[in-house]
C-alpha cells in the first residue's frame, strides 16, 4: 500500500512537471527569441540559444511604438474601471442585500439579464454612441461604458448576504444609518470579496482587446494589448526579435503583479469563477 | 404595527435610490440602451457615414439565406462549432486530470499552480505572437522539433487542414490553468467523509473517482462546460492576432466575421443582426445544456 502511494506521488510529479514545462516553454521561448539577432530566425542552422544578447531589440520595440504611452493609458484605464466598478457595484449590492424597497427582485433580475447578452451585441451601438459623443480616441470611451458591472453587483450581493444581520442591528441601535453601515460595517467585512472582484475587474480591463481596437486609432491613446497588436502590424514576419521583445514588455507588468499577489489572483479568480 | 412600518419602507426606498443610482444609470445607458439600439440597427442598412435606410428584416433574411444555401456564413458557423467542439472537451479533460493530481496535496504543489496560471494573467495578444512564431512552418520551434522525426511536419497556421487545430491547441494551453484551478476548488469542496466511507466499502481508485468524485464534481463540470462553450462561440483575439481568418476561410470564426462586417465593411445593420443571431445561438445552446445536464448534476442534500 505504502509503496503504491510513493509510486503514485512520483508519477504525479512527472506528469505535473511535464505539463509545467509545456506551460513555461512559450514564455521561455519568448525571452530567448527577444534576445536574438533578427537574421537568426530565418536560418535552420541557428542554435536553440541566441548567438549573442541583443538588448537593442527592446530599445527598437520601445521606440517603434510608444510603449510608455501604452503603459500610462493601460494603468489609467484599468485603475479607473476597477475603482468605478467596485464603488458602483458595492453600493448597488448593499441595496439589493440589505434594503427593502418596491420592485427589488424585478430590478435585480433586470441587472442579471444584462449579463446574458454577449458584448458583441452591444459593441456596435456603443461604437456609434462613442462616435456621436465624439469620445473616439479618448479615455472616456475606454472607461465610462465600464463603470457599472452587473456581475459585480451580483457577486458582492451574494457576499453581503452572508454577513450576519446582527452586526448591523447593533450598529443601527448605535445610530448608524444605511450609509455608515455600508461604509463602516459592510465594506470592511467584505475585503476578501472586494479584492477578488477587484482582481478580475482589473485583469479584464487590462487585457481587454476588441473594444480598444474599435474605439482607439491614435497611437498615443492605445492600451498595451492593441499597442502590441500595432507592433505586429508594423513588422509582420520581418523582425521577430522586436516582436518578441514587445511581447515581453507587454506581458511583464501583469506577470510581476501576479507574482507579488499570487494568492489574491488565484483566490479571486476561483471565487468569482465558481460563484458566477 | 402597520403605521410605523410604512414611513420606514418609504425612507428605505429613497435611500435605496441613492445606493442604486450610479450602477442603474451606468447599466441603463451602456447596457440596456445598446441592446435596444442593436435591435434597431439590425433593421437598418447603415454605414454610419450616410443616413440609415430602414430595411425591415432584410438583414435577418440574408443571414437565413446564407445559412441555408451554404454561403460564407455557414462555413463561419461550422468553423466556430469546430473550434468549440475541439477546444472544450480537450481542455476539460486535461484540466480535470491536472486538478486531480494537484489535489493529492503533494509537497511543492503550489509552484505548479502558479506556473499553470501564467497564461491566464498574460494578454492573449502577447501569447498569440509567441505561438505564431512557434508555429512558423519553416523556422518555428515546433517544426524544428518535429523534423527530428519526420521530414514533412504540418504547415500549422499556413495549412488549411492544420490552422484550426493549431488555434485549438494554443487555446487549450491558454485556458488550462484557469479550468484546472476551478476544478481544484470543486475537488477541495468535496468532504473527505465520502472517500472514507467508500474506502471502508473497499472501493478502488477508479471506483472512488467514478462514484464519488465525478458525481460530486458535477456542478463544477457543468459550470466549466457552460462557460467554455459560451466563450468558445465568442473566440476572437487569437484568431485576429494569429491568422486573421486565413487560410480563408478555415479559421474564419463568428465574432471575427461580425467584427469585419461592422468595422471593415461598415455594414452596421447586417453585423448587428449577426450579433443578435449569435446571442440567440448561445442562449439556445446554454439552455439546452442546462436542461440536458440538470438530470445528472448532483447538488448534494
Amino acid at each position: 500500500m505504502k509503496r503504491r502511494r510513493v509510486f503514485g506521488d512520483i508519477a504525479s510529479y512527472v506528469v505535473l512537471s511535464a505539463v509545467g514545462i509545456s506551460m513555461l516553454l512559450p514564455f521561455g521561448w519568448m525571452v530567448v527569441a527577444s534576445l536574438r539577432d533578427k537574421t537568426e530566425f530565418f536560418t535552420q542552422a541557428s542554435g536553440l540559444f541566441p548567438s549573442g544578447v541583443h538588448w537593442e531589440n527592446y530599445i527598437l520595440a520601445w521606440t517603434t511604438v510608444p510603449f510608455g504611452a501604452f503603459f500610462k493609458n493601460s494603468v489609467i484605464v484599468a485603475v479607473c474601471v476597477t475603482l468605478g466598478q467596485l464603488l458602483t457595484s458595492s453600493l448597488a449590492a448593499y441595496a439589493f442585500a440589505r434594503m427593502r424597497f418596491r420592485g427589488r427582485e424585478a430590478l435585480f433580475i433586470a441587472y442579471l439579464s444584462t449579463m446574458m447578452v454577449p458584448t458583441q451585441v452591444t459593441m456596435i451601438p456603443l461604437f456609434i454612441m462613442m462616435v456621436k459623443l465624439k469620445w473616439v480616441d479618448s479615455y472616456l470611451a475606454l472607461i465610462v461604458p465600464f463603470l457599472a458591472s452587473a456581475y459585480g453587483c451580483f457577486l458582492l450581493r451574494q457576499f453581503f448576504l452572508t454577513i450576519p444581520q446582527e452586526l448591523e442591528d447593533a450598529a443601527r441601535i448605535d445610530g448608524c444609518g444605511h450609509w455608515s453601515t455600508y461604509w463602516r460595517i459592510i465594506l470592511p467585512l467584505s475585503k476578501p470579496a472586494l479584492s477578488a472582484f477587484g482582481v478580475i475587474a482589473f485583469l479584464g480591463s487590462w487585457n481587454s482587446f476588441i473594444w480598444p481596437l474599435i474605439v482607439i486609432n491614435r497611437p498615443t491613446m492605445k492600451t498595451i494589448p492593441i499597442g502590441l497588436q500595432s507592433l505586429q502590424g508594423f513588422y509582420g514576419d520581418a523582425n521577430w526579435a522586436v516582436l518578441m521583445a514587445g511581447a515581453v514588455i507587454a506581458a511583464l507588468p501583469m506577470l510581476v503583479l501576479f507574482f507579488l499577489a499570487q494568492k489574491q489572483f488565484i483566490e479571486g479568480i476561483t471565487l468569482t469563477g465558481l460563484k458566477a | 404595527m402597520t403605521s410605523p412600518r410604512k414611513p420606514l419602507a418609504r425612507s428605505e426606498s429613497v435611500a435605496a435610490t441613492g445606493f442604486l443610482a450610479l450602477s442603474f444609470v451606468g447599466l441603463l445607458v451602456f447596457a440596456i440602451v445598446p441592446i435596444v439600439g442593436a435591435l434597431v440597427v439590425s433593421l437598418l442598412d447603415w454605414d454610419i457615414l450616410t443616413p440609415p435606410r430602414f430595411v425591415g428584416l432584410a438583414n435577418y433574411a440574408e443571414i437565413w439565406r446564407e445559412l441555408t444555401q451554404g454561403d460564407t456564413l455557414r462555413t463561419v458557423l461550422l468553423n466556430t462549432i469546430y473550434f468549440t467542439a475541439g477546444t472544450v472537451p480537450l481542455a476539460m479533460a486535461v484540466s480535470l486530470a491536472i486538478a486531480l493530481l494537484l489535489n493529492r496535496r503533494l509537497w511543492g504543489v503550489g509552484v505548479f499552480r502558479v506556473i499553470y496560471f501564467l497564461p491566464t494573467v498574460t494578454s492573449i495578444v502577447a501569447l498569440s505572437i509567441v505561438w505564431r512564431l512557434m508555429y512558423n512552418p519553416d523556422y518555428g520551434i515546433i517544426n524544428r522539433f518535429l523534423r527530428l522525426f519526420t521530414s514533412h511536419p504540418p504547415g500549422w497556421l499556413a495549412d488549411p487542414n492544420w490552422a484550426m487545430p493549431a488555434i485549438i491547441i494554443m487555446s487549450v494551453w491558454t485556458g488550462l490553468g484557469y479550468n484546472a484551478i476551478l476544478y481544484l476548488a470543486g475537488l477541495q469542496g468535496i468532504s473527505s467523509t465520502y472517500y472514507e466511507a467508500a474506502k471502508i466499502d473497499g472501493a478502488n481508485a477508479w471506483q472512488l473517482f467514478r462514484h464519488v468524485t465525478w458525481p460530486l464534481l458535477s456542478p463544477t463540470t457543468l459550470f466549466i462546460f457552460t462557460m467554455s462553450v459560451i466563450s468558445g462561440f465568442q473566440v476572437f483575439t487569437q484568431i485576429y492576432m494569429m491568422t486573421a481568418g486565413k487560410p480563408t476561410p478555415q479559421t474564419m470564426v463568428y465574432v471575427y466575421h461580425v467584427y469585419s462586417e461592422a468595422f471593415t465593411s461598415f455594414r452596421m445593420g447586417y453585423a448587428s443582426a449577426l450579433a443578435f443571431v449569435l446571442f440567440l445561438l448561445i442562449l439556445t445552446v446554454t439552455l439546452a445544456q442546462l436542461s440536458i445536464t440538470k438530470r445528472w448534476v448532483y447538488y448534494g442534500g
